[in-house]
């Protein structure tokens, strides 16, 4: 791949570092227009102000011809004309002194409206004393002179003026066009930059969503792969389910008939044989049995795998009680053990299952405290935030514990089968059953004490069917 | 090669120990000369219709009894189960499977198809020759029939 897609944190910067430069580009554009009527106000001004200078060069030159006119002939018309363009010029600088803001275009307009004030009132002056036998025709040239003198100066004041305003009116332009060109140059900078960063930053995303719509693609080939072997375990399962029918159909048949057959000999042919063909009969039978007994044990331990879960409050107490009134109906010679219930806390679960961890359990403790003389079995429970821990305690054989892990492993056992009958799959049933639960299993002992045994199930989130 | 007076149970049974055993229990109760053996769901179907080997058995004597095995070749048991009880003929006639397994499946399956009892076949051969004798025993002698 040529092109390396940017980070997500810097594509988003991007954009919105062009969506920034937008809001600028606006800003300067508004400015800009702001700016530009600005200006064409001040141009306008300007062209105002010129025209009115004019307007009282125009007034002024009319000024001093009536004035002339009326000296040379004494014509009251002329007088009139006189006074009325005074009062205009007058007013004409009156008004350009409110356009005007620059102080030094200010200075010469008051330098300008003091000599025209001046002149205009001496001319004024001048008509009023006129003499039609002293016409100033042809009169002292001293007067002309001064006259002539201050209307050159107030050409020239106005001739700076206008210069001043028309250099005015040229740099207010040139400015206009400068800005312009600056906001021209900025709105195309600022938009091929934009259009530059979204084109990159969309190019990005594009990428990221092909990426991701490839990750999806993914994520569903997986899927499918799972559910796949999903399936493969499924009939993994039913393999083993099915195996474990067969055992439980065909494997029993022929260990009756060796059992029983057996034990029919023993019964019709029993007289003809001796003492040593008897015991070799018995060691057959007993073998029968024992494998009677492993293979009913490994099916229980097998289904209590496979059967279904379903998670209900349990009374501990009362289930502990159910469970020691099956054990004493089932055993021969009654129970011997005195047996101690505290209160035990209630815990959700299966209660067949518990049922079965239970009555492992407590037969466990009955069979190793079979050789004690005064058998004595507690169980007890407590319960924190977390966890529903049972114990039960009992003062048998025990164990060493450097066995202890074994102890829940299948067809593990501790003791020998002559001193304690057994074919070690109880305890790995309550495992299994507890780890099933979630919960976790402890075994605590001491060779010729007594053993304890505790399981734990959690207070939220655990049993439920796995 | 069959008993044609009148049968209290048919034993459906392959295996010949199972049966040799059961026949010994029912012998210490006088039973065995009312039993008649099939060997498996086939020959039990053809018995109860006499049919096939047994044509020229009285079709309306039926057992008072089956005791029927599940895994035999042929046919399991469950299925002459829901054979037995689909025919307006045979359909009263109390059935109770005698089986090595006890397998929860099987046990529902037999029940959802109307066995009247589930025995598990004991290891033991002294359990093995009591439960068979009971079951005979109450099956055969002490429960009613009503007749089809």
């Amino acid at each position: 791949m040529g092109w390396v897609p940017p980070r997500r944190q810097v594509a988003i910067a991007g954009i919105a570092g062009a969506l920034g430069l937008l809001w600028l580009i606006a800003i300067a554009s508004y400015q800009s227009i702001v700016g530009f009527e600005d200006r064409m106000r001040w141009v306008a001004r300007s062209h105002d102000i010129l025209a009115n200078i004019e307007e009282m060069s125009a007034d002024y030159a009319q000024t001093r011809g009536s004035w002339y006119g009326y000296m040379a002939t004494g014509d009251q018309r002329r007088l009139d004309t006189f006074r009325v363009s005074s009062e205009r010029v007058r007013e004409q600088i009156e008004r350009v002194k409110t356009l005007i803001e620059e102080r030094n275009q200010r200075v010469s307009l008051l330098a300008l409206e003091q000599l025209v004030h001046a002149d205009l009132s001496r001319l004024a002056d001048l008509a009023a004393v006129r003499d039609d036998n002293h016409a100033l025709i042809g009169g002292p040239n001293e007067i002309f002179d001064a006259l002539r003198a201050s209307a050159v100066q107030i050409r020239d004041l106005q001739s700076g003026l206008v210069e001043e305003q028309h250099d005015i009116l040229q740099r207010r332009q040139q400015e206009s066009e400068d800005a312009g060109t600056f906001i021209r140059a900025a709105i195309a900078f600022g938009y091929s930059a934009c259009l530059l960063v979204l084109t990159i930053s969309l190019l990005y995303f594009y990428r990221e969503a092909q990426a991701r719509i490839r990750a999806q693609a993914r994520i569903m080939d997986l899927n499918r792969a799972l559910h796949e072997r999903a399936d493969a375990l499924q009939s993994i399962n039913k393999e083993l389910e099915d195996f474990s029918y067969s055992v439980s159909h065909d494997l029993r048949a022929p260990i009756r008939a060796i059992s029983s057959f057996t034990h029919i000999l023993e019964q019709e042919y029993g007289p003809a044989l001796d003492a040593e063909g008897l015991r070799l009969l018995d060691v057959v039978r007993g073998n029968a049995e024992r494998m009677g007994s492993l293979i009913d044990d490994l099916l229980a331990f097998s289904r209590v795998g496979r059967q279904s879960m379903a998670p209900a409050p349990i009374e501990m107490t009362a289930l502990v009680d159910e469970v020691i009134a099956s054990l004493r109906v089932d055993s021969r010679n009654g129970i011997r053990a005195r047996i101690d219930i505290e209160k035990l806390p209630a815990a959700v679960g299966d209660h067949a299952l518990l049922f079965l961890v239970w009555s492992n359990l407590i037969d466990n403790a009955l069979k190793y405290t079979s050789k004690v003389e005064q058998p004595m079995i507690r169980i007890a429970g407590n319960s924190d935030n977390d966890w529903t821990v049972y114990t039960i305690e009992d003062n048998g054989s025990g164990f060493d514990m450097q066995y202890a892990d074994k102890l829940f492993e299948v067809f593990q056992r501790l003791h020998h089968a002559r001193d304690f009958p057994g074919t070690g799959v109880g305890l790995a049933i309550v495992k299994r059953i507890i780890d099933r639960h979630e919960g976790r299993v402890h075994a605590e002992g001491k060779l010729g004490e007594g053993a304890r045994f505790m399981f734990a199930l959690p207070i939220r989130g655990g049993a439920h069917d796995v | 090669m069959f008993n044609t007076g009148e049968i209290d149970i048919l034993l459906v049974e392959d295996s010949d120990t199972d049966s040799e055993l059961t026949l010994r229990a029912f012998k210490r109760q006088r039973l065995e000369a009312r039993v008649h053996r099939a060997l498996d769901g086939p020959d039990a179907l053809d018995f109860l219709h006499a049919r096939g080997t047994y044509a020229d058995r009285h079709a309306q004597r039926l057992p008072r009894l089956i005791l029927l095995d599940i895994r035999m070749p042929k046919m399991s048991g469950i299925e002459v189960l829901r054979r037995v009880r689909a025919d307006p003929a045979l359909r009263m006639i109390p059935v109770v499977m005698m089986t090595s397994s006890d397998e929860p499946c099987d046990v529902e399956a037999a029940y959802r198809l109307g066995a009247n009892s589930y025995v598990v076949k004991p290891l033991e051969f002294d359990d093995f020759i009591h439960a068979a004798e009971e079951v005979g025993v109450y099956w055969s002698r002490l429960n009613e029939v009503a007749s089809a």
